[in-house]
């Protein structure tokens, strides 16, 4: 019989224990008739199944994330021109930080769990609109449609469940992600003392602190009779 | 669900079946012939049985937790067994919801296919 703890305690980690324990009790019956060159396919072919758009995801939040630090730039070039009031500039900066993990989030959600699920949905719209209000939040037109859309938004997350759950779970995540942030900002205002290769990981260690943080939140809130059973059998 | 009623009549909405894809029907119909006894090893062997194709564990187990996901079956452990190192296996049954989306999902295939005679004479 093949050792499984490796096995096992890797595919815990992309689902839940008991599930985990119920595959490779599987692939041991499998592996009875079929042998350990196909108990450990499986075990290949299961782990790969069960990550790929986790770590597509992944990848696509770290281009987000690309992407998001070249806006300064043109930000800047339009802020020389439009400068926002002076109570107004710590409200950017919040904005600016809140910009930099949805567009991890947003990425992240959409592939790995697709456009029709809720909170891919409020992170797509929340990217979309923090991004819009800080370059044009100098229009009056752009600001009350914004402020229309935000509003809606908290309207539809106090009405319906799903949305409701898609706004805690996005609100956990993304306080997660500012935390993560705010810490690799403090390492990095010392990173004259860190060697290279950590200052180089550094962005991708928020991307995979943002990345787990919505892991961890979808989980908890969207799948949780992954954890356990209750049958409601057929009629 | 019922959204309304009075004297004169109620107004019931039907919920839209869930849209299933092929493989996912192949899973429900393949646990629904299997009854109690559905677990992954039993539910690979009668796709095999009645498809002659053996689907990889990977594709047959995220089938199942996006299934799970939609509420489309649930699962409920049983007692582990020496023969799976002590673990146990995990019973999938189809939920109400399931079971309309794969009738919704064949009565579509039947309709479609009626008045073809592709499954008769020679293709019976």
């Amino acid at each position: 019989m093949p050792n499984a703890f490796w096995p096992e305690w890797i595919i815990a980690r992309l689902t839940d224990r008991s599930r985990a324990a119920a595959i490779v009790g599987d692939l041991f019956e499998g592996a009875a008739e079929q042998g350990t060159v196909w108990f450990w396919l499986s075990v290949t072919g299961i782990l790969l199944s069960l990550s790929w758009r986790s770590l597509i995801g992944s990848v696509t939040g770290f281009f987000g994330l690309y992407f998001v630090h070249a806006l300064p730039m043109p930000l800047y070039s339009v802020h020389a021109v439009h400068r926002p009031p002076e109570l107004w500039v710590p409200f950017f900066g919040f904005l600016g930080a809140l910009c930099m993990v949805l567009w991890v989030a947003a990425p992240y959600a959409a592939v790995r769990y697709g456009f029709r699920d809720s909170f891919a949905q409020l992170a797509l719209m929340l990217c979309a609109l923090v991004t819009t209000v800080i370059f044009y939040w100098w229009i009056p037109a752009v600001d009350v449609t914004c402020l229309a859309v935000a509003l809606s938004i908290l309207f539809c997350s106090g009405l319906f469940a799903e949305w409701r759950r898609a706004f805690l779970a996005l609100a956990v995540a993304l306080a997660l992600g500012l935390g993560g942030v705010r810490f690799i900002w403090e390492l990095s205002l010392v990173s004259a003392t860190l060697s290279s290769r950590i200052r180089d990981s550094l962005p991708l260690f928020a991307v995979a602190l943002q990345t787990t943080a919505c892991g961890w939140m979808h989980r908890l809130l969207f799948q949780p009779n992954q954890q356990g059973s209750g049958i409601e059998p057929a009629a | 669900m019922t959204i309304g009623h009075d004297n004169a009549y109620t107004v019931v909405i039907m919920a839209r079946p869930a849209s299933l894809g092929e493989f996912e029907q192949i899973v429900l119909l393949a646990i629904l012939r299997l009854g109690e006894n559905a677990y992954g090893v039993t539910i690979r062997a009668e796709i095999a049985a009645h498809t002659k194709r053996k689907p990889v564990p990977g594709a047959l187990y995220t089938t199942l937790d996006r299934m799970e996901e939609k509420g489309l079956v649930v699962s409920r452990l049983g007692d582990p067994t020496p023969q799976r190192g002590g673990r146990a296996k995990r019973y999938i049954t189809v939920t109400k919801k399931g079971r309309v989306a794969v009738i919704s999902a064949q009565r579509s295939y039947r309709s479609l296919l009626q008045g073809l005679g592709l499954l008769e004479g020679a293709n019976a």
